[in-house]
């Protein structure tokens, strides 16, 4: 038997799944402390060998153990002095960052005012605007910190999303997982020797953590990731190739489809998605253009708390979120590797094919995905003096 | 005088996309932001007919990629001090805000740089679409410049362009500088009284945006979509869209060479339709015959959304509605051809108008004779 | 013993079929377990699919027990399943297999209903006697809550009948067995929506009425309404301001679309010829008539719809012939004995106040009222000042398209001149103007120099207008009229191709501008 472990880091204690295809086959809790006997007791339990894990799924929360008041990432904004100062730090991690704003003039200077502090982080996570396009300013600055400590440095030209703040979530999440979680990554790598099970991080998709791919998926569905998984773990415990869930997040709905069993993509509005006619209105537009995997009556799982009368095509099916649905959902999510490129118009299709390339050895070494097929998805950044592109090229495998 | 209130800015939205004929760009987090701005406050939009006549207006907007704007969210502060800026050095005290590009961010940005400054916005623009080059405007075409122009760049740096040089030169310098620093910029120029601006800029664009985001708000299906905006394009300066094409992506190439790239759409018959675009959707070809040209608005709507698409959102596989827009009249005399025709984007052909590509659909039940 | 009940209760009741021929049974598959429902015929293989007399097989089995229920073809058999009987079967079924197996899986019974619901196209909500839904459907999603709509349906007292809720009007039946409410079937009859897959690409030319003023949204609207019915409509509304645009539209926009539209201006005609040109007449009635008589424009209108412009001018003794028309839908050619029936939409429009009319016993009170069905009033061009941009901008476009021009703009002086003219022969001259102006102006830009000299010299330059138009006002402009009849009519001679251009200079047919000679006594 190939079986999938899951882990939860949430608050004091974390909780250890496990289960195969369709089946949830244990739960159970562990403190930091007790985290390596947890695991060998799951595997007693389930009278399974090491060699048995096929893969090892961690998803949000991430917190776990007892911090002390020492703040363990701490973020540098390299910016202009007029630059817009509104922040937000991904929920759940807030406690864990030590925000600096600055610009690069005086940034060595206030560096030195912090250097106690800088010198007891973790984690330094560095952005400036438009690193991406114009990586030099966050080199310089790197160069710099390193200087003042020896802890890891993350940049954020590595973690290609458009848009200041995107691009900021991840970098905070990836930090924020190499604060909390690498510690716990050790232990299952030896934990597992001489068998390497693939480790991944689900937010909705499985993004393998081995050789930094995390960087490219991590933090983009961070809040939402309950949601998405207990969508996805309802459409498989009911057996549904293609169903819909509703949820109600303070005062916006939320809408998800589920495609091919397990692929989960958000369909609520980007506006004003509060009101149950506005629901009804998306339904009725929903409707005429089902895709062709959608015969008959579609289900539509309704957590919203909202009352939903059968209206066909849709079938509703009232539920309330609960912990097996979300365990259902995590271990199920399909799992992907993908890679990007920043590169030329003209370089796109060559790129594409050594990324690809790339990617289908790593597989090969590995073994991760079973049966995997490949997407590409490019962004073009237009009305600038040159042509680029961001080319993202990826595996991910079909279905459970 | 009407208000823009919080509710204007999703109607907004994928107006602006819609005009944005494929380009034009967009950032949601500024539409987002200005939605939460708006929630206690509002803009006063006027008329082009309300306009003061001898009270002075800045046109304002961003430069560069609007890819890269979330890269450096504006806040409204640059615009603050580039108005100031241009103030000073004009002589000007601004009394509203004037919108140069009436499509994509360019809507937004003038409704951001208004509630910094507390000021009116004009309710018209000098494109009526998106357009890739400052030249191509209404004001170009009565021989206005755009200078004195201040621009302020990615890293808040100021660049003056204070005499009235020649618009095109303008374009190119400007370009230089954003490409250099972070890709985006904001200006603000183009400072003209009322008196020049009622006749220069095309009326209503605001309302005009917003009224074709309602149909897409408000229709349950493709059907209904294209009637309501039908009844919408029919009523305006525009004039009735038409459906150009509807079918699946099946390839999209980039051409090495050249700065065009292209979609080939089939349809469930079996019927191929290329669509060429740059930064906007310039021309389409049907059996190799012109299905619609520049400057004539071409507008994509992905089928399963039902929400109008950005030619860098095509994919291959989706479902796509292609509509024609017919542009106004002020772009499509033959001084205006000249700047916007397609030829201005390198393609040797002249300007064909929706309506003489389409007799049928555009003869009209007209009983007057 | 259970078995027996249940087939006889569908056969006494609906007529069903449940004892299929044994050579049938053996084509159709049998479901080991749920339900099966099949239209016919059961197998593409079947000898007989040509004459089968079903058109709907439901085949299901409980405790090992096959069961076959057949629904015959509409026709044949004269019985058409409505929702209400389908449900009420439904409900038997129900309740039958319920009786028959407490076991029963509850979702089995619950999908095979929810299928044959789907099979009508309509919005159903059946209840069980405590308020639970059993089966609901709807053809669109609706915002209904269930509970409300067993509420109102409890207090409704009555065993039938209908209900009114926010989603429109449900029917509903209650079933009682022993004096208790065992069930509740609540629907609602509405068309399925069309396929939206079909392109726009051929389709049919477009239609539009511009205009934006918001009185003007408000008649477009109105006519939108009015349009898809039968009913008469009355348009109102001073010359050029585009009645029989309206009247066509109305056409377009209604079931009768494809049918002929027949206007007839009953100014125009000779009072004489009026009668026999509406009604037609039979062989020999007078003479001139043709050999083998002539069909009116009633007949030629039949199946669709028929405009009677300048109602007003039609003579008193017509007016009873045609009130006749409107109150029997028969029509009697002059000369006949015998009346036909026509089917046709009546709408008429004049640019008189009928009630004067009435009041000088020049218009039948009667038909008046049976006109007056639906009165729309088109406000003149003076009263949508702000649509004249739009107008002129429509106007201009589609002009140069018919003349085969490129396409030209106003200049802001032209089109300030254009907004500040009063505009007394409304749309139709306004048209007039930008086709003036563009025949003349091979430029891209139509200056004030390539309008009519009459709006240059246009009196109203400098007098500010005011949007209310007063009485006085009216007078004035009477009276401006008069006079620029008068210079036209010096400038152009009284002949009738000369009346033809002053007719189109003005922007008004010809037989207001007659009318306009008499009122002034410039004949």
């Amino acid at each position: 038997m190939k079986i999938v472990l899951g882990i939860l880091f949430n608050g004091q204690s974390g909780t250890l799944i496990a289960g195969a295809g369709r089946h949830l086959l244990y739960e159970g809790k562990f403190s930091a402390q007790s985290f390596l006997f947890e695991l060998q007791n799951c595997l007693i339990h389930l009278g399974l060998s090491k060699e048995e894990v096929h893969k090892i799924y961690l998803t949000p929360p991430l917190s776990l153990g007892n911090h002390s008041n020492l703040k363990p990432i701490f973020h540098i904004r390299l910016v202009p002095e007029q630059f817009n100062t509104s922040f937000s730090v991904p929920k759940g991690i807030q406690k864990n960052v030590e925000i600096l704003q600055v610009t690069s003039e005086k940034l060595i200077k206030t560096l030195k005012t912090r250097e106690e502090q800088i010198k007891k982080a973790q984690v330094i996570s560095l952005i400036s605007p438009f690193a991406m396009v114009y990586p030099e300013k966050e080199n310089k600055a790197f160069r710099v910190i390193t200087k003042f400590t020896p802890a890891v440095i993350l940049k954020s030209q590595n973690y290609p999303h458009l848009g200041f703040r995107e691009r900021e979530k991840a970098l905070l999440m990836a930090a924020a997982f190499t604060a909390t979680i690498n510690p716990y990554l050790q232990q299952l790598r030896e934990f597992f020797i001489p068998y390497s099970p693939g480790i991944f991080w689900v937010e909705n998709e499985a993004v393998c953590v081995t050789d930094n791919f995390l960087p490219q998926t991590c933090g983009k569905v961070f809040e939402l990731a309950p949601l998405v998984q207990i969508a996805r773990g309802a459409a498989v415990l009911f057996g549904y190739h293609y169903a819909l869930a509703l949820f109600k997040v303070g005062q916006a709905f939320k809408l998800f489809q589920v495609q091919n069993s397990v692929e989960v993509s958000e369909l609520s509005p980007s506006f004003s998605f509060t009101t149950i006619s506005s629901v009804q209105h998306l339904f009725a537009s929903i409707k005429a253009n089902l895709p062709e995997n959608a015969n008959g009556p579609v289900p539509m799982f309704n957590f919203s708390g909202y009352y939903l009368a059968d209206s066909y095509p849709y079938r509703i099916h009232k539920l309330a979120p609960s912990r097996q649905l979300r365990f259902l959902g995590l271990l199920t999510a399909p799992a992907e590797i993908t890679m990007l490129s920043f590169c030329r118009q003209e370089e796109i299709d060559k790129n594409k094919k050594k990324l690809l390339k790339r990617l289908q050895l790593f597989n090969k070494k590995h073994n991760f995905l079973e049966k995997p097929v490949a997407f590409s998805q490019e962004t073009s950044l237009r009305y600038l003096p040159f042509n680029q592109t961001i080319l993202k090229v990826g595996l991910k495998e079909t279905g459970i | 005088m009407q208000e823009i209130t919080r509710e204007w800015i999703e109607p907004l939205w994928y107006g602006s996309i819609f005009l944005g004929s494929g380009g034009g760009g967009k950032s949601h987090l500024l539409a987002i932001e200005l939605q939460k701005a708006l929630q206690n406050r509002s803009i006063s939009l006027l008329s082009l007919e309300e306009l003061p006549e001898n009270d002075f207006f800045c046109g304002t907007g961003l430069f560069g990629s609007p890819e890269l704007c979330e890269e450096n969210l504006p806040s409204g502060l640059e615009a603050g001090i580039i108005i100031e800026e241009l103030e000073k050095h004009t002589g000007f005290k601004f009394k509203g805000i004037s919108i140069v590009e009436g499509a994509g961010v360019n809507i937004f940005y003038p409704l951001l740089a208004a509630l910094q400054t507390g000021l009116p916005v004009a309710d018209g623009d000098s494109m009526g679409r998106a357009f890739p080059e400052l030249q191509m405007t209404t004001y170009h075409l009565e021989n206005l410049a755009a200078a004195p122009l201040v621009l302020i760049d990615g890293n808040y740096h100021l660049h003056y362009f204070l005499d009235k040089q020649d618009t095109f030169l303008l374009e190119l310098n400007t370009r230089q500088i954003i490409g250099q620093q972070g890709g985006v910029g904001y200006f603000a120029g183009f400072p003209y009284p009322g008196s020049v601006l009622k006749r220069v800029l095309l009326p209503g664009t605001l309302n005009f945006a917003r009224e074709i985001g309602e149909c897409f708000l408000q229709a349950d299906n493709y059907r209904e979509l294209f009637t309501m905006l039908l009844e919408v394009t029919s009523n305006s300066f525009y004039g009735p869209i038409i459906e150009l094409f509807q079918g699946t992506v099946k390839k999209i190439s980039t051409f090495e060479l050249a700065k065009w790239k292209s979609a080939t759409i089939i349809s469930p018959k079996g019927e191929e339709l290329q669509l060429l675009y740059q930064y906007e959707n310039l021309l389409a070809f049907k059996n190799g015959n012109v299905a619609a040209s520049v400057p004539d608005l071409i507008s994509a709507i992905d089928l399963n959304e039902l929400k109008p698409v950005n030619n860098n959102e095509i994919y291959e596989g989706q479902r796509l509605a292609l509509l024609g827009l017919p542009a106004p009249l002020r772009l499509r005399i033959k001084k205006a051809l000249d700047v916007v025709g397609p030829q201005c984007f390198g393609y040797r052909t002249t300007y064909l108008p929706l309506e003489k590509l389409y007799p049928n659909h555009y003869r009209n039940k007209e009983v007057f004779s | 013993m259970m078995r027996k009940d249940f087939t006889e209760a569908l056969n006494e009741i609906f007529g069903l079929v449940t004892d299929l021929p044994k050579k049938c049974l053996s084509l159709i598959p049998q479901p080991q377990i749920g339900y099966r429902v099949l239209s016919t015929p059961c197998t593409p293989t079947c000898p007989e699919a040509s004459t089968c007399p079903y058109n709907l097989i439901l085949t299901f089995k409980l405790k090992d027990e096959g069961f076959w229920v057949a629904f015959p073809k509409k026709r044949e058999n004269n019985v058409t399943i409505t929702p209400a009987l389908l449900l009420k079967f439904l409900l038997i079924v129900l309740e039958n297999l319920q009786a028959l197996e407490q076991a029963v899986d509850n979702s089995l019974v619950k999908n095979a209903l929810q299928f044959l619901a789907s099979q009508l196209d309509t919005n159903i909500f059946l209840f069980d006697s405590k308020g639970q839904v059993i089966v609901s459907q709807s053809t669109s999603p609706i915002s209904l809550s269930t509970f409300d709509l067993w509420e109102k349906l409890n207090r409704a007292g009555e065993p039938e009948g209908w209900i009114e809720t926010t989603e429109g009007n449900f029917y509903y039946r209650a079933f009682t067995k022993n004096g208790r409410i065992e069930g509740i079937l609540a629907w609602k009859t509405e068309p399925i929506q069309p396929e939206e897959t079909d392109s726009y690409f051929s389709k049919d030319s477009i239609f539009i009425i511009p205009g934006k003023n918001p009185r003007f949204l408000e008649i477009k609207k109105l006519v939108r309404q009015i349009a898809i019915t039968n009913n008469t409509v009355l348009l109102q509304g001073e010359s050029g301001t585009g009645k029989e645009l309206f009247a066509r539209y109305i056409h377009y926009l209604s079931p009768r679309k494809d049918r002929p539209f027949i206007a007839i201006n009953c100014a125009a005609i000779p009072d004489n010829l009026l009668e026999s040109e509406l009604f037609g007449y039979e062989d020999g009635s007078f003479t001139g008539a043709r050999r083998g008589g002539k069909p009116g424009k009633f007949e030629l209108a039949n199946g669709g719809t028929i405009f009677l412009d300048e109602i007003g001018d039609m003579p008193i003794q017509l007016q009873a012939k045609l009130l006749r028309v409107l109150e029997e839908r028969r029509v009697e050619r002059i000369g006949a004995t015998v009346s036909y029936p026509v089917d046709i939409r009546i709408i008429a429009a004049t640019n008189k106040n009928l009630q004067e009319l009435i009041d000088a016993k020049l218009f039948r009170e009667d038909l008046f009222f049976r006109l007056n069905v639906f009165p729309v009033h088109i406000p003149p061009l003076r009263e949508r000042r702000d649509d004249i941009p739009l107008l002129l901008d429509f106007y201009l476009k589609n002009i140069c398209l018919e003349q085969n021009k490129p396409f030209k703009i106003f200049s802001p002086e032209a089109i300030q001149i254009l907004k500040n003219y009063h505009w007394p022969g409304n749309v139709r001259e306004l048209k007039n103007v930008v086709a003036y102006a563009v025949s003349l102006c091979d430029g891209d830009i139509i200056t004030p120099s390539f309008l009519p000299k009459y709006l240059l010299n246009g009196t109203l330059a400098g007098t500010p207008q005011t949007p209310v138009i007063t009485i006085g006002v009216q007078n004035l402009e009477s009276k401006k009229l008069k006079e620029r009849l008068e210079i036209l009519l010096g400038e152009y001679g009284h002949s009738t191709q000369a009346k033809k251009l002053i007719a189109q200079e003005l922007g008004v047919s010809l037989a207001t501008l007659y009318r306009w000679l008499n009122k002034y006594r410039l004949k």
